[in-house]
Formats: structure tokens, C-alpha cells, sequence
């Protein structure tokens, strides 16, 4: 057995929460502890907001994100164009505005999905053992073999870029480190005599792993999903400005930042607000996931 | 010790295998295949079948996977579509490049972030604890892709102090200070994030390692604090080091792709993007199989780095 094991986090980010049982007064005690952190509330407080603006993105843009005005190529931030316009007079704030919703759809589906998966994957690894886990660990370490970016681009390469695609690529790549964890988990809960009492009591495999198993791994799956978010957005936005994520006209903070690159020497504004945009993002996802892991296991802090 | 090695890696033989038939069966499930791409879009059947057939791809697929896994074995992963040479050649002739910029990071990442994080752990929570852990959040906020853009930025486009983009300048190829004065900001783009991660994990792995009980004892008996820190906690917090060093292998590769994209770079990464766009199947294939290796060999170089460093670890 490899001892190559755990995901590139510090060794507290995954996989040491204890086996909680998620009831609804410790909901409020979560919450409450969550809440007493102020710089995680504000993150998660930004973080719904970078949220409800890219469900009113078409709205709150102030011109048609695809708005072609030639006459005013790479302009400079003004009171018309806040944040300048690209190369082909486009309003770069609204392409802001409205490429919000294709990184957030990117990093909750495609967070779903991988977390689905590995899931599923660890659970069933580490509730049955024997040769289920012994093929489903294979499966794992065989998935880890492989760079993931350089699976991503032949996958793309295949199916053609597109949002879609991107999304589901993404999940669909990189849910091997939450198998490995979530394995560690259920084989940890296994040894609890509540399992134990379940299974004299005559449950099924399904029921006791849905009804006693699984409330107890979401502490674990919740903090997976917060360190997947954030890395799920920076991987769109790589894939993006790769050119084989989400497609022109349709903006994407990764898709500007090529312009960005293309015109760093006549236009700083394209290279530097839509990689703000990733940054604030990602960087309100992690500060929040911080506190909700905190917030879920009152042993560290 | 030797036979655990050899164990190792005649155990990384089923892991490639397992790789390749993946890789092989993707490449084959995708609709439209290469003729497409070769020919272009409006081809007649016969066109298309005469491409298949000169390619093997009519052929069975498990027939199909047996001779690429016996041309494979001898090095040979057929012709690339793109450039028409061999495949083998067409990467080992993009491969220093990429060598050059991912060991330069890493040792770039490793020399700035272990001394800090050992810093940060043993004035936790001081102020400088707080700014370079806060320095360090950001940076794993941070697209590794978009430092370079403003790296160019600042230091290519404002202050010209440096190259943006290539590996020497047209004339100076061989002028070792031109191709340092290329690398420094590619390679500094691909550490920035590591070092993130890194100092993260020292910090991390040296205060859990300073709150066992042996450093109590070491303390105890009277050692310098020095002593206690670099010769006991430190030893210790090495193990999740190694560990981490061995899975930033996969991270690189794929931190090359983008920093190669971003500084014209002529390494895989950008191969591997060039290979995308034009359907190349074989050079993906190729590059795809060849990481597989660099990261299994990475995880066993690991393993067994690992079991040195800790000789609780038996050779099993």
C-alpha cells in the first residue's frame, strides 16, 4: 500500500474530523460558532453576493456583455466603461458581471460531481472492504496516475470544448482525493457500535450506510466541497484561458484574461480586473471554508 | 531495501498498464474520429475510410490496443499528426524545456516556503505567523496564470527589466545570462502557488510535530531550542514534507501547461494545449502516457525516500 496518501492540503484540511453526528441543536451550534468568526461571515457574505450578481448578471451589466463598439477599442477605465472596454470595444464590466456565471456554475456542479462520486466510490470502498475496496482503491490510485490537467485537455479534446463540458470534465477528473478521504472515513464509522447495532437490528447494507453512515461522513463532505469549490473555479478559469473551457462570445473570467495577456502592453485594465474577479472569488470560498471547518470541528482553533 | 525497490516498481507495471488501456479506450470513444481533423470538415466516406484504413483505426480495437502496447513497449507511440515526426521525438525535443521550468520552481518553492513555514510554526500566531500564513491563503487563491499576466506586466511591460515571452533571445541562443534573465519569471509564476501550499503544510505538519510528547522531553533534558526544533520537531514534520514534494509533481505538470501557455514557453505543456486543438491522438496519448510515468515514478521515488526518512516504516 502506497504511503503517498492525502490530497496536496495541510494534513488538519481533510480527513481528522471526527466522526460528529449532525443533529439539529449542533446545526445551531455550528452556525453559531461559524458565525462568530468575522472574517469568515464577511467572506461568506461576498461570496453571496458575487452569487446574486451573477443570477442578475444580464441585468446589473450596464451594456450587453457581447455589445461590439469598434470606435472604442481598448479604452481606458471612464465614467462610461468603469473598467475599460477589450478589443473589441466590449464593456469589460459587464463581461465581469455576466463571465460571474459561468465560474459559479463551474465550481458548484462541477463540485457536485466529483463529490458524488467520490463519494459514492469511498463509502462503498470503505463500508464493504474486501474486493470491492480492494478494486475501487485500484480505480482510485489508477485515477491519481494520470496529471489531472493533462486528462482534462484530452477529454476536451475528444468531446469538444463547451460549458457543459468543462463541467462535467471537471467533476468528473478530479474526485479521487475525496474517495481516498472519504474512505478513511467510513472505515473509521464502520467500527462504531452504532453500525454495529444496526446491523443486529437487521438493516439493510443501503439503509445503514444511507441512514447511520452517511449523516455522519457530512462534516468531511462539506469541508471536501468548500476546498473543491474554490480549486473547481481556478481550474475553469485555466481551462479557459487555455482555450478549451467556455467558448467566445460567451464571457469567462479565464477567457478575458487571454486578451489580458494579448494586450498587457496597451491595456493593464483587461489583465487585471478579471483575474481580480477569480481572486476575490476564490479567496472568499477559501476564507469561509476555513471557518466552516473550524466551525465544525471545535477541537482545533 | 533493494528488494522492496524492485518490488515497487515491477508493482507500477499494472498501474501503467491500467493507465494505457484507459487513455486507449477514451481516445476511441470519442465521436469523430482523427480523419476529421486530418482532412477537414466536409470529407467524402471513401476519403475518410482510405484515412482510417492507412491509420489502423479500422481494425479491432483490442487488436488495435495490442500493437500499440507492443510498439509502445519499444518507445515507438507512432506518428504525431501534427508535425509528422515521431512521437517520441517530437517530446523529448519539447521536454527539457519543461524540466528546466518545473525543477527551477520546485527548488525555487521549497527554499522560499520551508524556511518560512518553519518560521511561521515557531512564532505561532505572532504578527509575522499571521501575515505570511494570510500571504500564503492568498496565494492558493491566486490563478497561477494570471501572476504571469501580472508579472508581464509589471516587470516586462512597465519597468522592461525583463522578457515576457521565450526561452533566449533571436542570435543569443546559447548566452546563459539571456536564458536565465527568460526563465526568472516563468519560473517564479510556477513557484508562486506551490509556495503557497508549501509554507501551508510546513506550518501545519511542524506545530503538530511540536506538540508531541518527545519534544516535551527533549525540551526537558535541556536541549537548545535549536536543538529541540531542528533536530527533533523538524525531523519529524520531513514525513508529510516528502509526501507533499512527491504529489506537487502531479501539480507542476499541469502548472506548466498554464505557465507555458502564458510565457510562449516551448515545453509539453504547451504541446499538450497545441496537441488539443488539432485532434493529435497519438502525441496525446504519448504526453499523457509519459506524465502517467513521471507521477507513478514520483510516488514511488516517494515511498521510498519516505521509508529512509522513517524507519518505523518496515520494508514490507
Amino acid at each position: 500500500m502506497a504511503v503517498t496518501s492525502g490530497a496536496l492540503r495541510p494534513p488538519e484540511a481533510g480527513g481528522r474530523i471526527p466522526p460528529t453526528r449532525v443533529r439539529r441543536g449542533t446545526l445551531a451550534a455550528i452556525g453559531l460558532a461559524f458565525a462568530r468568526n468575522r472574517l469568515a461571515l464577511a467572506s461568506a457574505l461576498v461570496f453571496a453576493a458575487i452569487g446574486v450578481a451573477a443570477l442578475l448578471a444580464v441585468r446589473l451589466a450596464p451594456y450587453p456583455y457581447a455589445l461590439q463598439d469598434l470606435d472604442r477599442r481598448l479604452e481606458a477605465p471612464s465614467a462610461a466603461h468603469l473598467l475599460g472596454t477589450d478589443a473589441f470595444g466590449r464593456d469589460v464590466l459587464s463581461r465581469i458581471v455576466v463571465g460571474a456565471r459561468a465560474s459559479l456554475a463551474t465550481g458548484i456542479v462541477a463540485t457536485g460531481v466529483a463529490l458524488a462520486v467520490g463519494t459514492l466510490i469511498g463509502i462503498a470502498g470503505g463500508y464493504f472492504l474486501g474486493t470491492t475496496d480492494l478494486w475501487l482503491t485500484r480505480l482510485t490510485e489508477l485515477a491519481l496516475g494520470i496529471p489531472p490537467l493533462f486528462l482534462v485537455l484530452l477529454i476536451i479534446a475528444l468531446f469538444g470544448p463547451s460549458l457543459r463540458n468543462t463541467i462535467l470534465v471537471i467533476g468528473l477528473v478530479y474526485w479521487p482525493p475525496t474517495a481516498r478521504i472519504i474512505r478513511g472515513e467510513a472505515l473509521r464509522l464502520r467500527q462504531h457500535q452504532f453500525i454495529e447495532a444496526a446491523q443486529a437490528l437487521g438493516a439493510s447494507a443501503a439503509r445503514t450506510l444511507w441512514r447511520h453512515v452517511f449523516p455522519n461522513l457530512l462534516p468531511a463532505v462539506i469541508v471536501q466541497a468548500t476546498l473543491f469549490m474554490a480549486d473547481a473555479i481556478l481550474i475553469e478559469s485555466g481551462l479557459s484561458y487555455l482555450g478549451v473551457g467556455i467558448q467566445p462570445p460567451l464571457p469567462s473570467w479565464g477567457n478575458m484574461l487571454v486578451d489580458g495577456r494579448r494586450y498587457v502592453d496597451s491595456a493593464w485594465w483587461i489583465a487585471t480586473f478579471p483575474g481580480t474577479a477569480i481572486f476575490v472569488t476564490v479567496l472568499s470560498i477559501n476564507l469561509a471554508g476555513d471557518g466552516l471547518r473550524d466551525a465544525l470541528d471545535p477541537r482545533r482553533s | 531495501m533493494g528488494a522492496y525497490v524492485l518490488r515497487r516498481l515491477i508493482g507500477t507495471i499494472p498501474m501503467l498498464l491500467g493507465v494505457s488501456v484507459v487513455l486507449f479506450v477514451l481516445v476511441h470513444l470519442a465521436p469523430g474520429g482523427p480523419e476529421a481533423a486530418l482532412l477537414g470538415g466536409d470529407i467524402s466516406q471513401q476519403a475518410a475510410q482510405a484515412v482510417r484504413h492507412s491509420l489502423g483505426l479500422d481494425r479491432p480495437l483490442p487488436l488495435q490496443y495490442v500493437l500499440w502496447l507492443r510498439n509502445a513497449a519499444r518507445g515507438d507511440f507512432g506518428r504525431s499528426y501534427l508535425q509528422g515526426a515521431p512521437v517520441s521525438r517530437v517530446i523529448k525535443d519539447r521536454m527539457g524545456a519543461t524540466a528546466e521550468l518545473a525543477g527551477g520552481a520546485l527548488a525555487l518553492a521549497v527554499l522560499v516556503a520551508v524556511p518560512l513555514g518553519i518560521v511561521a510554526a515557531t512564532r505561532a500566531n505572532s504578527w509575522l505567523d499571521r501575515s505570511a500564513t494570510g500571504i500564503a491563503l492568498a496565494g492558493v487563491s491566486f490563478p497561477s496564470f494570471w501572476l504571469g499576466i501580472l508579472l508581464i506586466l509589471l516587470f516586462a511591460s512597465l519597468l522592461r527589466w525583463l522578457p515576457s515571452s521565450g526561452m533566449s533571445s533571436y542570435g543569443l541562443e546559447g548566452d546563459i545570462a539571456d536564458r536565465l534573465r527568460h526563465a526568472v519569471l516563468p519560473v517564479v509564476t510556477l513557484a508562486g502557488t506551490q509556495v503557497a501550499a508549501f509554507l501551508r503544510f510546513t506550518r501545519s505538519s511542524l506545530l503538530d510535530s511540536l506538540h508531541q510528547p518527545f519534544v516535551s522531553v527533549a525540551r526537558a533534558k535541556g536541549l537548545r531550542e535549536r536543538a529541540v526544533l531542528l533536530r527533533h520537531a523538524f525531523r519529524n514534520a520531513l514525513l508529510p514534507l516528502i509526501t507533499l514534494l512527491g504529489l506537487s509533481v502531479r501539480f507542476l505538470v499541469g502548472g506548466a501547461v498554464l505557465t507555458e501557455t502564458v510565457f510562449a514557453w516551448p515545453g509539453i505543456g504547451r504541446l499538450a494545449v497545441d496537441a488539443v486543438t488539432a485532434r493529435d491522438y497519438p502525441l496525446l496519448l504519448g504526453l499523457n502516457m509519459l506524465l502517467a510515468l513521471v507521477v507513478i515514478g514520483a510516488n514511488v521515488l516517494t515511498d521510498v525516500l519516505y521509508s529512509i526518512a522513517d524507519p518505523r516504516i518496515a520494508w514490507r
